[in-house]
């Protein structure tokens, strides 16, 4: 059975502390390994900070969604709406995160290229229709 | 802000100018600017330096922190010093693991090795 947990919150940093803290607690019920918990930990941050950063307008809001189902996945949602600066299509974003190691990352995409594809099963980028990136990121056990 | 603390001092090596950087709490988005700017000033401030990063007590570093981290074992690099790191924790092995920056950057499980490593 899958559990779903959704949070907004606004798109600045600080709020973050507490949706990462939340998904690591996700994690750790869902049956992932202490290691795979602090993993899922750090792909939430990157995550939500990518969606601020390059996402959001400041106080605007970042929706993240977690899909839980225990012993078999965990995935994480994350919203953004697109009308922060340097704003990333989908397309794009599937090209930073397609770049072979060796090729020069902003430190943003060294996140994203390294961390969050190394440490997730699947990684999906998608338009919104009303504008922003969503990224699906999934675990599985 | 997450909290974090940032230390400096000076370590007694025979013939070098090194200190230790002690990181305590985690570095993400809310702190990592203005502790990296101590640092950076640091590196202004000495010449000819070397540096341990002491990660201990440090239990989350995110992507940008492991970005100035590689631009300081960079700048480092440039001046004739030595930057290692010592006592990090699992997860933040395993991310500088994956990022590929244990290849570069010296890691030692205890300070003593680290200063061993300094000196030489």
């Amino acid at each position: 059975m899958k559990k779903e947990v959704k949070i907004k919150f606004p798109a600045n940093f600080d709020s973050v502390l507490g949706v990462r803290s939340l998904a690591q607690e996700l994690a750790l019920s869902a049956g992932f390994s202490d290691q795979e918990s602090k993993r899922i930990y750090a792909v939430t941050d990157e995550l939500c900070n990518n969606a601020i950063e390059h996402g959001s307008l400041s106080e605007e809001e970042v929706k993240v969604t977690f899909i839980v189902e225990k012993g078999k996945m965990m995935q994480i949602i994350c919203e953004d709406q697109g009308k922060g600066e340097e704003v990333s299509p989908a397309e794009q974003m599937q090209k930073v995160v397609g770049k072979k190691g060796g090729e020069k990352l902003s430190i943003r995409g060294r996140g994203l290229a390294k961390i969050v594809s190394s440490w997730v099963d699947e990684l999906e980028f998608l338009d919104n229709e009303k504008g922003g990136l969503k990224v699906v990121a999934t675990k599985y056990l | 802000m997450t909290e974090i603390q940032t230390s400096i001092e000076t370590l007694d090596i025979s013939g070098k100018n090194a200190k230790l950087i002690k990181f305590v709490g985690q570095l993400d988005e809310t702190n990592v600017d203005e502790e990296a700017k101590k640092i950076y000033q640091l590196l202004e401030e000495e010449k000819d330096l070397s540096l341990v990063i002491d990660l201990t007590g440090l239990t989350y570093m995110n992507s940008k922190s492991i970005g100035y981290l590689t631009d300081w074992y960079t700048k480092i690099n440039e001046t004739g010093g030595k930057m290692v790191i010592t006592g990090a924790q699992e997860n933040i092995l395993d991310v500088l693991s994956v990022v590929g920056l244990t290849n570069i950057i010296e890691h030692f499980s205890s300070l003593e090795e680290a200063k061993n490593a300094l000196a030489e």
